[in-house]
């Protein structure tokens, strides 16, 4: 899986923010904002990622539980999903 | 580890706007790029107007699109999220379609100010590929005789009706401010109803000031008096209060049996941070707090109307012309006349518009106190009929 070409992360006053661009303004209305950890995995996604792949690199990166990663992992990319974002 | 799916800390939606957020962090969070001050109308009222004899006459230029994207680059680096692309008639340019999709790609959310008369076929493809997020048409009648009077050429109703056809086609939010002045004060239903055959977003403006300097305008002479002002704005206000009320008796009965949401009610009830009150206080609005406007020259102004308030952002640095800003306030105070008035908190009392009016900052313009007096005893009249 991947995040769609056409949607830029900004940091903009202290917040993580995914901005939609040229085409994407179509299909993308209104504004998505991610806490640190978020954007952190928005941007692993910025290449094409397996899940396990993204369940490993959060195990690493925060010492979490592989259950716990993938709990939150689900629920980051429920959203993702109903937002557009993501490759099919 | 928190929750990745939480909302971001740095800054909850429910109790302040990103706006006043930004604002407390001192970030330019939106812009304003005032492409050109030609324009293809030559409306008797307009403020900011200049012919290209007038740019010339001052020595000034406008900003090529190199110094255009310059400028933009610069506004996302230090942290710009919406920009809007105004004029003048920004589509006169011969480059805008250049700069627009360079600026599209950027990562703003982007707005247009436009007529509305110049947006044909090939600004239509340029728009359905690169949609800005929104687009403003002024309107400034409903017949061709009207758009004579006020922008020197009936056929200009023609074109802007077919420019908003154009618009209403894409997919972006479309909105039409009308305008009011003398030769318009009539048409109030009839201009809603023309906007309404492309949008259900109908704004107006009876507000009309002085032109900035190096403009000529007719303005004092075709400007609404107060009482006619306020006329129109309270025959809007009535028409939408009656179409919220008959559109609530519908969705009470639709929601009669739906669970109340407490939470919702108590959050709606909290005030919001707009960040008003951040410095420079003098100014009631966002400007020079979380917002800016870069004229067509490349100065950064606080907006349109601070004509002569500016830092140089292609001379001194866009963060440091954007951080000097707030110092160009320290001298500029409310007139003692305004603190103690009673309506103070109800009046457009900007030192901007006080400027153009008077020449002064801190003196006080007759124009804006019986507009300010109208409104105020007008509404408090109609809410004591209520």
């Amino acid at each position: 899986m991947k995040i769609k070409e056409g949607y830029l992360l900004r940091t903009i006053a202290d917040t993580n923010i995914i901005v939609p661009v040229s085409e994407r303004v179509i299909e993308f209305k209104g504004m998505i904002a991610l806490n640190d950890v978020s954007a952190e995995i928005w941007r692993f996604l910025e290449t094409e990622r397996e899940y396990s792949e993204i369940v490993d690199f959060m195990v690493s990166s925060y010492d979490i539980e592989k259950e716990a990663a993938e709990k939150d992992l689900d629920a980051l990319l429920k959203q993702m999903n109903d937002s557009g974002v993501l490759e099919s | 580890m928190k929750t990745p799916a939480h909302k971001a800390e740095a800054w909850e939606s429910a109790d302040s706007t990103f706006a006043a957020h930004a604002a407390r962090r001192r970030v330019p969070l939106r812009g304003t790029f005032e492409l050109t001050p030609r324009c293809n109308f030559g409306c008797k009222m307009c403020y900011i107007h200049m012919t290209p004899a007038d740019i010339a006459s001052q020595g000034r230029q406008e900003l090529t699109a190199g110094q255009w994207l310059r400028v933009a680059r610069d506004a996302i680096d230090n942290g710009t999220l919406n920009l809007m692309i105004t004029g003048g008639e920004p589509l006169l340019r011969d480059d805008f379609a250049e700069i627009y999709t360079e600026i599209n790609r950027m990562g703003f959310i982007i707005g247009i100010n436009t007529n509305a008369s110049l947006v044909d076929e090939k600004y239509h493809r340029l728009f359905s590929k690169y949609p800005p997020s929104s687009v403003s048409v002024t309107l400034y009648g409903a017949d061709r005789e009207t758009y004579h009077s006020i922008t020197g050429n009936g056929n200009h109703f023609d074109s802007t009706i077919k420019g908003l056809e154009y618009l209403s086609d894409l997919p972006t939010f479309l909105e039409i401010k009308a305008t009011f002045i003398k030769d318009n004060k009539d048409q109030l239903d009839r201009m809603r109803e023309t906007a309404n055959r492309y949008t259900k977003r109908f704004a107006i403006n009876f507000m009309v000031f002085k032109p900035v300097p190096g403009v000529v305008s007719q303005a004092e002479k075709c400007r609404l008096s107060a009482k006619e002002s306020i006329d129109i704005d309270i025959s809007n206000r009535m028409y939408y209060n009656e179409l919220r009320r008959q559109n609530k008796e519908k969705k009470d009965e639709a929601d009669k049996n739906a669970p109340h949401d407490e939470d919702e009610a108590i959050r709606d009830s909290k005030k919001r941070d707009y960040g008003l009150d951040v410095y420079p206080e003098v100014l009631t609005c966002l400007a020079a707090k979380s917002a800016y406007w870069i004229s067509w020259d490349g100065r950064m102004l606080p907006c349109a109307t601070f004509d002569t308030l500016a830092t140089e952002p292609l001379k001194e640095g866009f963060k440091e012309a954007w951080d000097r800003m707030p110092s160009l306030f320290k001298d500029i105070k409310h007139p003692q006349k305004c603190v103690t008035c009673e309506y103070f908190l109800n009046c457009p009392n900007c030192p901007a518009y006080f400027h153009v009016e008077t020449g002064s900052f801190d003196t006080v313009s007759d124009y804006i106190c019986e507009l300010a007096r109208e409104r105020n005893e007008r509404l408090a009249e109609i809410r004591n009929t209520v």
